[in-house]
């Protein structure tokens, strides 16, 4: 991971969420972007922002608006809503923050970068493994139910079927999945 | 799990960083695509900046792209 920083990159330093290498009220921000779900114990990371940051930013999202918004999810792999409900989202951002506003991230359709939902109007980018494997969405999932999902999408876009579906997604510039930036403290 | 401590003068003053980032203790085995596909999305940066509004330290807490142009403090 830190092999792959582009050069320019702030200092880093190994540590976990869980017990940040830094004093009370350390620095005047803490951010976290699409992170806080992957931490071991995510109330303890989101009381550890509070702890040396007086004001705390998060990029996280709504597990259920994605799954209802996102064709990709909804059509062709609904397991990534059961998998996402048990994930510390939004919800519990919201709750152990003292949120302040809650801000939507609409995805643009030319995103640079590459999370689960960044593709939704270049949908034959899923058909493409090294996407998939920059998207822990994915690479976490049952890989045979991924696969699988994967061959229906290329069958439908190769058909026109996708096309004849979502046709009216292409005219937009961005679309509203469910990413959202809270601000709190 | 013992993260290397962070001198407390490097974030008081003549040596303070503009940014620091904590990546995960446990890094995960990670695709060799994610550099190059995991590039940060100028107009979330915006509004990630304009969120951090005046804040002169950040710590980033995690692995996710983010944008670099914040000034590191020196």
């Amino acid at each position: 991971m830190i092999d792959q920083r582009p050069t320019g990159a702030a200092p880093a330093v190994r540590a976990v969420a869980e017990a940040l290498p830094l004093p009370d009220d350390a620095v005047d921000a803490a951010l976290a972007v699409f992170a806080v779900h992957h931490w071991r114990d995510p109330i303890a990371g989101l009381a550890e922002m509070r702890r040396v940051a007086r004001r705390q930013v998060v990029v996280t999202w709504h597990p259920g608006m994605f799954s209802d918004r996102f064709w990709f999810v909804r059509d062709y792999l609904p397991q990534v809503a059961a998998h996402e409900a048990a994930l510390a989202t939004l919800d519990t951002v919201t709750r152990q923050l003292q949120a302040t506003a809650i801000v939507a991230l609409p995805v643009p359709a030319d995103c640079t970068d590459g999370f689960f939902g960044a593709y939704w109007s270049r949908p034959h980018a899923y058909l493409d493994s090294g996407v998939r494997a920059a998207i822990s969405a994915l690479a976490l999932l049952d890989q045979d139910e991924v696969a699988a999902a994967v061959s229906r999408l290329a069958a439908d876009l190769a058909s026109g079927r996708w096309g004849a579906r979502y046709h009216d997604l292409l005219d937009l510039v961005e679309l509203d999945l469910g990413y959202r930036l809270v601000l709190a403290g | 799990m013992n993260a290397p401590p962070i001198p407390v003068r490097a974030l008081a003053g003549g040596e303070a960083l503009g940014r620091l980032e904590v990546l995960p203790g446990e890094v995960r085995d990670c695709a060799e695509t994610y550099g190059q596909k995991r590039r940060p999305e100028p107009r979330w940066a915006a509004r990630i900046h304009a969120a951090l509004g005046d804040a002169r330290t950040v710590v980033n807490v995690g692995r996710a792209p983010v944008p670099t142009s914040r000034p590191i403090v020196r």
